[in-house]
């Protein structure tokens, strides 16, 4: 009877809509009833053209749309889009912009790394951390929606400073946030980080070897999870990075294996905590001055030449390669996702793998679909 | 409730009088049970809001939306029965009474007050545990007759889970009858008469408190309970069996699941925390009754509460705690209880 | 003998952070909640908040900065210069209107509230306003119609658009939006009484009593709206009737 038994491979369909993907993603499995042989990836849901409008709006145009690629961190890419075009045209931009640039990116850091702390939270099956990571970011979106206007989509950081100053009793505000966020991630230590429950779900799971992550091109929390100490911030440092004390968390296997999910979304918590650091610095020797450049006028227009920079996002490295024409639009706005390349890696790490595992895989790479389709 | 009956009508009426006697106990289980799980409904929304810093229901009826569960029975009862045109159609609609059977028949014999019980069986734990075990044969159901690959996981895991997880709880509920020497509920309460420290938690240091817990996980588990709730993990598989469906069957398997809750923790208040009395002596002027439900109210809170705190565990994790962890330690529960009984002369 | 202590240090470790963390989740059920119970009770906008777009008409010298400035070429503008003998005014800052303005449309639909066109405008006609409910049950109910002054009569207003806008938005909208809707209802931002350590409720509508300045545009735009409104009346007899549907939709 046994012979007769027909056992098959089941193919299955997570996604596009589904609770724990992170966005639009379909991930197309074959399993043997909970153990996965295989899991492709599908992506392209979101994709908006991105690149090819970069192509035909100008410099200073661009900049909103830099802001919806990556939306949790909208502040960080701006950035990294204007760090690229004032390096083609060698724009110096002002102390006081720097320190501005300095406050936001870290505060948006904190804000995008909450966001991937409550939603893996939720793909565990705790419900309680989403709400509290929500509630530390209503605070930081007020503190951007009383700078700049808005609360997801800034457009605030700009080609050659920012937007406009800062208003009264705006650090003050930023002081108090602070006070009050740091004996937070001692909370959220308490109720998710070293729960015995959780460790087991994610400790040992989705182990990515250092020697592989560099291959796939795996950067930010995600390569150092497997233990590899690289950050842009200290290693290539841009803006004014090399001005501060931080140190770069990395993985250790504490609770597993390294390079275990529990390593990387731990060194996203332990980020949250160098990120008040420097914000704290920051907010004691910010200096006076003009916030924007003075020579960046009504147009932008840099030389004929090309130049790929990097920044360090919250999900890893944010390449922006900006061919210039002389004129007030750029011919090729090539972006280079983080999320991208993290989500190249999936397939590996899923044979074998349990289905609920998926799940925890997925999550511990904090993607943005909007950044991987563009 | 038979003797009840009997004085009553002082002597042995006719059959037709305790059928009549019957029907209306079942009707005021039900209804019993209707109101109770629209409370526990309502109140596990507003304990997730306020454990979440918000507010849960606040609109409806007024006072913290109390009436929010009423309005929403009201709108599951108007839905449109859809039933997928490749599910098995007897199956599917039988599945969810026979779950909510599963839950309703152990009600019979829960005892609410010192005479307030409808059967008082002698083999009470025994029928609870066979009756409860209905609950396996009904999920199994609606996650095959679904037709739905999603929907046969989530009840391929949940029949998995409750299965195994039985063990436990009934070797934690035969140390208890051991000690107590009859199967009947309401002589397990009584034997936990007086004050507090009378209750078999505290009585039966260490093994009864662990005992407790052992009874208390696995009735989180036996419940579908975080950190439990695989089979219908709302992150993973949409809904798990019940994906399917809507309106008053989705209700009934709702209704279920917090009658459920509330059944093993009436049990876990009679076996362990003293069934309907109050510890304190003093106070037993308070009825049974209101005492009873109160505990065993306590015990769903603090489900609710594990429910807002912890994630969950993945089905091979869930298994493994069941087998090499709860079964043993139930054993040793079990083995430690006899021990004492023969040192203490009570075999 | 480290299985068996393994094993014995799992049931303590369980145990232990399962109760850690049913504390943290107890003391947030003794907190008050943190919920503003919108819409009854509405936060005040801080005052650089970029909400609908207003361009107060009278003060627009044509000059077409937003138009070239807007990423998604929302803003529709039809100018034709004035003749030797028109004098059309000054705006508030005292610069000369040198063109007439036929047609000012903004499609709010299109718009991605990124705050380029206000920047660049000189007189600071156009501003971003705190008006956040922007929905309407209509799909053409957001079409901003700011001009007031009507074309002469056998101007072709079609070519001119062409013409003058990269991309020309189409005319199948009908009817303007109500601009007093831009406003936000009187009254609606009642202070409550908030709790905790951090005033989550207050915090914001505190903010703004203390420097007692109310938005600037939301302050002006309710006066001065009604006037452009009242002169489009007899030009489309339409307008009443259709602008009461974009504004139940947006004020309610």
């Amino acid at each position: 009877m046994a012979g007769n038994l027909r056992t098959e491979e089941m193919i299955l369909n997570m996604g596009p809509q589904h609770p724990s993907t992170h966005g639009v993603l379909r991930l197309q499995l074959v399993t043997d009833g909970e153990i996965v042989s295989e899991a492709e990836p599908h992506i392209g849901y979101l994709h908006r053209c991105a690149e090819k409008i970069g192509e035909n709006v100008n410099y200073q145009q661009f900049v909103p749309y830099t802001d919806r690629m990556d939306y949790l961190a909208g502040m960080n890419c701006n950035h990294a889009y204007a760090y690229a075009v004032e390096r083609l045209m060698g724009l110096a931009v002002p102390e006081r912009a720097e320190y501005i640039r300095i406050l936001v990116l870290e505060l948006n850091r904190i804000a995008s790394h909450l966001v991937a702390f409550g939603t893996y939270g939720l793909d565990i099956g705790a419900f309680t951390p989403f709400f509290y990571a929500f509630r530390e970011r209503e605070r930081i979106l007020d503190l951007f929606e009383e700078l700049c206007g808005a609360r997801l989509t800034y457009n605030y950081v700009r080609i050659g400073g920012v937007m406009i100053d800062l208003p009264a009793g705006w650090l003050k505000k930023v002081e108090q946030f602070l006070d009050y966020f740091a004996p937070k991630i001692k909370e959220y230590d308490e109720l998710l980080s070293y729960n015995k429950i959780f460790i087991k779900r994610t400790a040992s799971i989705g182990v990515m070897p250092a020697d592989a992550a560099i291959a796939y091109g795996v950067t930010g929390p995600n390569l150092r999870g497997s233990g590899v100490q690289w950050d842009l911030r200290k290693d290539e440092p841009y803006s004014i990075y090399d001005r501060f004390q931080f140190e770069v968390p990395i993985g250790r296997g504490e609770m597993g294996t390294l390079g275990d999910c529990w390593d990387r979304y731990m060194v996203r918590i332990r980020e949250m905590k160098e990120s008040v650091k420097i914000l704290r610095q920051a907010l004691a020797t910010i200096p006076e001055g003009p916030v924007l450049a003075e020579e960046v006028g009504k147009s932008v227009k840099p030389p004929a030449s090309e130049l790929y920079t990097r920044v360090e996002n919250p999900r890893g490295e944010l390449g922006f390669w900006v061919v210039a024409s002389g004129k007030d639009t750029a011919i090729r706005c090539k972006v280079r996702a983080p999320s991208f390349c993290s989500m190249s890696i999936f397939k590996e790490l899923s044979r074998g793998a349990m289905i609920a595992d998926l799940v925890a895989i997925v999550g511990s790479f904090d993607i943005v679909l909007g950044e991987i389709d563009r | 409730m038979q003797s009840w009956i009997d004085q009553l009508f002082g002597g042995t009426p006719g059959a037709l009088v305790y059928l009549t006697f019957m029907l209306g106990a079942c009707a005021a289980t039900l209804a019993l049970i209707a109101v109770l799980g629209m409370f526990l409904i309502w109140l596990e929304r507003k304990v997730a809001g306020h454990m979440q810093s918000r507010v849960g229901p606040i609109e409806v009826g007024g006072w913290h939306g109390w009436a929010q569960s009423i309005a929403d029975g009201f709108k599951l009862f108007l839905k449109e029965d859809v039933i997928p045109s490749a599910a098995d159609q007897l199956l599917f609609k039988m599945a969810p009474f026979l779950v909510f059977a599963g839950s309703f028949a152990a009600f019979a014999v829960l005892p609410w007050g010192g005479k307030v019980v409808i059967a008082d069986l002698n083999i009470g734990i025994f029928y609870i545990l066979a009756v409860t075990s209905l609950v396996v044969v009904g999920i199994l159901m609606a996650g095959w007759s679904s037709n739905n690959k999603w929907a046969l996981f989530g009840a391929m895991r949940g029949v998995a889970q409750i299965v195994s997880y039985e063990l436990p709880a009934a070797l934690s509920l035969v140390a208890i009858v051991m000690w107590v020497g009859s199967m009947n509920l309401g002589d397990i309460v009584r034997s936990q008469a007086g004050w507090f420290w009378n209750w078999h938690v505290v009585q039966g240091f260490p093994f009864f408190t662990i005992g407790a817990f052992i009874y208390y996980i696995s009735a989180l588990a036996e419940t579908n309970r975080v950190p439990f709730d695989i089979p219908e993990a709302e992150s993973e598989l949409v809904a798990g069996y019940h994906t399917e469906y809507s309106g008053i069957r989705f209700a009934m398997f709702f209704l279920a699941e917090y009658a459920n809750m509330f059944l093993v923790s009436a049990i876990a208040t009679i076996a362990y925390f003293g069934g309907w009395y109050t510890g304190l002596p003093f106070l037993d002027f308070i009825p049974g009754p209101i005492v009873f439900v109160t505990k065993s109210l306590l015990l769903v809170f603090v489900m609710m509460w594990l429910r807002w705190t912890l994630p969950r565990l993945r089905v091979d994790q869930l298994m493994n705690m069941c087998w090499k962890y709860m079964i043993p330690i139930a054993f040793f529960n079990m083995i430690g209880i006899g021990v004492v009984m023969l040192l203490r002369g009570r075999a | 003998m480290s299985a068996l202590g393994s094993y014995f240090r799992n049931i303590y470790e369980a145990i232990s952070t399962v109760f850690i963390g049913m504390r943290v989740t107890m003391k947030y059920l003794k907190s008050p909640a943190i919920t503003l119970q919108y819409p009854k009770e509405r936060m005040v906008m801080f005052e650089r908040f970029r909400g609908l777009l207003h361009n107060r008409i009278e003060d627009c010298i044509g000059c077409g900065q937003c138009v070239r400035a807007c990423p998604v070429d929302c803003i529709t503008m039809v100018t034709v210069k004035v003749g030797k003998d028109e004098d059309l005014g000054l705006t508030r800052d005292g610069t000369p209107k040198k063109l007439h303005v036929y047609q000012f449309d903004i499609d709010t639909l299109k718009c991605m509230w990124c705050n380029l066109c206000t920047e660049v405008c000189p007189t600071e006609c156009l501003l971003m306003t705190g008006q956040y409910e922007v929905s309407s049950y209509q799909r053409d109910g957001w079409n901003l119609r700011f001009a007031i002054e009507p074309p002469p009569p056998g101007f072709n207003m079609e070519e001119a658009r062409i013409k003058q806008n990269r991309i020309a938005n189409p005319v199948s909208y009908a009817g303007p939006a109500d601009p007093a809707s831009l406003a936000i209802p009187e009254g609606s931002h009642r202070p409550i009484s908030g709790a905790g350590e951090f005033d989550w409720r207050n915090h914001r509508v505190a903010e703004l009593a203390k420097t007692a300045k109310p938005h600037a545009a939301a302050a002006k735009a309710p006066t001065e709206a009604k006037a452009p409104a009242e002169t489009k009346a007899p030009a489309e007899a339409t307008a009443p009737a259709e602008a009461q549907a974009p504004a139940e939709g947006g004020g309610a």
